[in-house]
């Protein structure tokens, strides 16, 4: 029992940690960026890629391409992510494109990447690693916990942390909420809306690359992961309250715990069933979640 | 109107003349070449190219290495799916006129050639398609090589029984029909798994399931899912929940995805499949002849020795009682032929005496069991 508990909080916490930069673009620009997920997919190849060529050819160690990988593809990443702002999203929302067609012109990225990220890295599955064995988790209260899962948790609860913070008690924090909440108000009192799009879109992409090159030591990547990590950040999202970090982390543990409590009880090809069951529950009696105000 | 009668007319008589030189021209080939013209049809293009390719190329080694000039295969591409097999049996029955088909590859175009080679009495003899629905359907004009998949079933269950049974496996076609295949075949044995779990298509996260295994206090866990992810997913957590048990898979596992997914973890791990037999030095040594020849290995080991045997067999029929479909569908079911892929016989189904191999991984290396 406990280690489903535990097994619930590992998974929520990758579901809370790739939820945060999503809620923050949804602050930022009020709308559902949904390639969002293949965006991360794509940065957490790349930290493959990288710690391939370092361990590979350059002697280089596991862990050592790895965050030196995470490093590079991370902020490559995010620049991409204000590519697509500049690119894609600006010139639509200057044309008065409505927040459905956002959303679908966010689809459409999505698939895109999708195949580009078949196209360049190929179909087949990729593994990150921090070690060459796998080793068994520690025991901890009859549960067992691997090393990458306590990494995912603390790298989960700093970013938590961070971020709340970040929005809230510094200038730019500020800057992001009010551009959200009435961008041509936060124009008009002379915060810089385009420069705090940049921004945003920059670090949320960059979160990203993290949460999905974490993924990646749990669960490998493929082209497709994209759809399925959005389609969880999207209920996890509207559980804790669209917007909220802190309704991120609650929203993700939530999610993950639901769906490893239903996948013990109820037979875990009822896994997505419970995960959906709960988003329509909350939509139905508390549709602003948790942490909305 | 009486223009357009004209104009009816001569299209009529362009196609007739057309007709009538066409089938000229074909006959006066005959004659000319009087070769015996075998059939074959097999996914040339499209997902299992690198399979058919080395069917092909099987083929073609084993025609050379019989020294016959006199015989002609004609390859068709099936593109793995039923409509392009259907007319490429079309083809090939009615306009090649040939009495044995070898193919096809995918069981899906295999099932859409039958109706058509049963109505023109030709043998179709493939080394490709595993459905078991072909044993049923197959009629007595269909032969395979290719060991059907609830063989699979029947050497695992025979490796498993009478021990604490843990069963994970896909929530797909193939996933449900090898388990209750299985599950049957195992209380034969009067053994009843501990635990059945089933998960969906696309699953990354397999803790639960697997507490669920370590609850049952299992000592075999069979993985029952034709994606290689997945049950290279399922060995990795398995074995940082530390459950320590001896762990099964089926063809999937040959797949490149499960090692590179499973890593060092697959160490150890069994797979049923079909496979070559590379303890036998005429496996290896056709093994080296195909990479002499083509300058690169074959995708498949196993398809490669399977479709090199199909050809010596049907060179033996064909040398036996000639070229005629009905007595080489009798002479099929006298033989026992000592093959690369070990004796071939067929049973009433058309169903060959071709087992799946059990192996397991040794240095990341898939390597052949002796049992």
């Amino acid at each position: 029992m406990f280690q489903v508990l535990v097994n619930g909080i590992i998974v929520g916490g990758i579901y809370a940690l790739i939820t945060i930069g999503f809620n923050l673009i949804y602050s930022a620009v009020r709308f559902y960026h949904l390639a969002y997920g293949a965006v991360g997919i794509l940065g957490a190849y790349l930290t493959y890629q990288i710690q391939k060529f370092i361990f590979e050819t350059q002697g280089g160690g596991l862990i050592t391409g790895f965050l030196f990988g995470l490093l590079i593809s991370s902020i490559v990443t995010g620049m991409l992510g204000i590519l697509i702002w500049k690119f894609l999203y600006r010139p639509l929302r200057k044309n008065g494109a409505s927040n459905v067609s956002m959303i679908v012109a966010s689809f459409g990225l999505l698939i895109i990447l999708q195949n580009l990220i078949g196209l360049i890295f190929g179909q087949s599955a990729k593994t990150i690693r921090l070690s060459e064995v796998t080793t068994q988790g520690y025991e901890f209260l009859s549960a067992s916990i691997t090393k990458n899962q306590i990494l995912i948790l603390i790298v989960t609860l700093v970013s938590v942390f961070v971020f709340e913070l970040f929005l809230h008690r510094t200038k730019i924090g500020t800057a992001i909420r009010a551009v959200g909440q009435n961008s041509q108000l936060a124009a008009v009192v002379g915060v810089k809306t385009e420069k705090v799009i940049y921004i945003t879109f920059f670090i949320a992409s960059f979160l990203s690359v993290l949460a999905s090159s974490l993924i990646a030591l749990e669960i490998s990547l493929k082209p497709t992961y994209g759809l399925m990590l959005i389609l969880k950040v999207i209920v996890a999202s509207i559980i804790g309250g669209i917007g909220s970090m802190r309704g991120a982390l609650v929203g993700g543990l939530m999610l993950g715990v639901a769906e490893n409590f239903g996948a013990y009880y109820f037979g875990s090809q009822w896994q997505d069933t419970v995960a959906f069951g709960l988003l329509v529950i909350f939509l139905l009696v508390r549709p602003q979640g948790l942490f909305k105000k | 109107m009486n223009k357009q009668k004209h104009i009816l007319l001569a299209t009529m008589l362009t196609v007739v003349v057309a007709l009538v030189l066409g089938g000229c021209s074909t006959k006066v080939a005959n004659l000319s070449q009087e070769k015996i013209k075998l059939g074959y049809v097999g996914p040339l293009t499209g997902d299992l190219a690198s399979i058919g390719n080395d069917e092909k190329r099987a083929i073609q080694l084993a025609l050379t290495a019989s020294g016959r000039t006199d015989i002609e295969v004609i390859f068709e591409d099936s593109h793995c799916n039923g409509q392009a097999g259907s007319n490429a049996a079309q083809k090939l029955v009615n306009v090649d006129q040939v009495q044995l088909i070898m193919g096809a590859g995918c069981s899906d175009a295999t099932l859409a050639m039958l109706p058509i080679i049963q109505q023109g009495q030709v043998v179709l003899f493939s080394s490709l398609s595993t459905s078991p629905e072909l044993t049923k359907v197959g009629g007595e004009y269909f032969f395979r090589n290719a060991p059907s998949d609830d063989k699979a079933t029947e050497v695992l269950a025979k490796l498993i029984k009478n021990k604490k049974i843990a069963l994970v496996s896909e929530n797909n076609d193939f996933g449900q029909a090898f388990l209750n295949d299985l599950k049957v075949k195992l209380a034969e044995f009067d053994t009843t798994p501990v635990a059945d779990e089933i998960f969906n298509t696309g699953t990354t996260d397999y803790k639960t399931i697997l507490q669920k295994v370590k609850e049952s206090k299992a000592e075999v866990l069979a993985v029952i899912s034709n994606s290689p992810v997945s049950n290279g997913l399922v060995i990795k957590q398995a074995k940082e929940l530390g459950l320590e048990m001896a762990y099964y898979g089926t063809d999937s596992i040959a797949g490149s995805e499960f090692s590179d997914t499973a890593q060092d973890a697959a160490e150890g791990v069994y797979a049923i499949l079909v496979a070559a037999n590379t303890a036998d030095d005429r496996v290896n040594k056709l093994l080296q002849l195909y990479e002499n020849t083509y300058l690169e290995g074959p995708a498949s080991d196993a398809y490669t020795v399977l479709s090199y045997d199909r050809m010596n067999i049907v060179l033996k029929a064909i040398d036996a009682v000639g070229y005629d479909a009905e007595a080489i569908r009798n002479y099929l079911h006298t033989i026992n032929y000592d093959g690369l892929a070990g004796y071939t016989s067929f049973d009433e189904n058309g169903d060959s005496s071709i087992l799946p191999l059990v192996l397991r991984f040794e240095d990341g290396e898939l390597v052949p069991v002796q049992q």
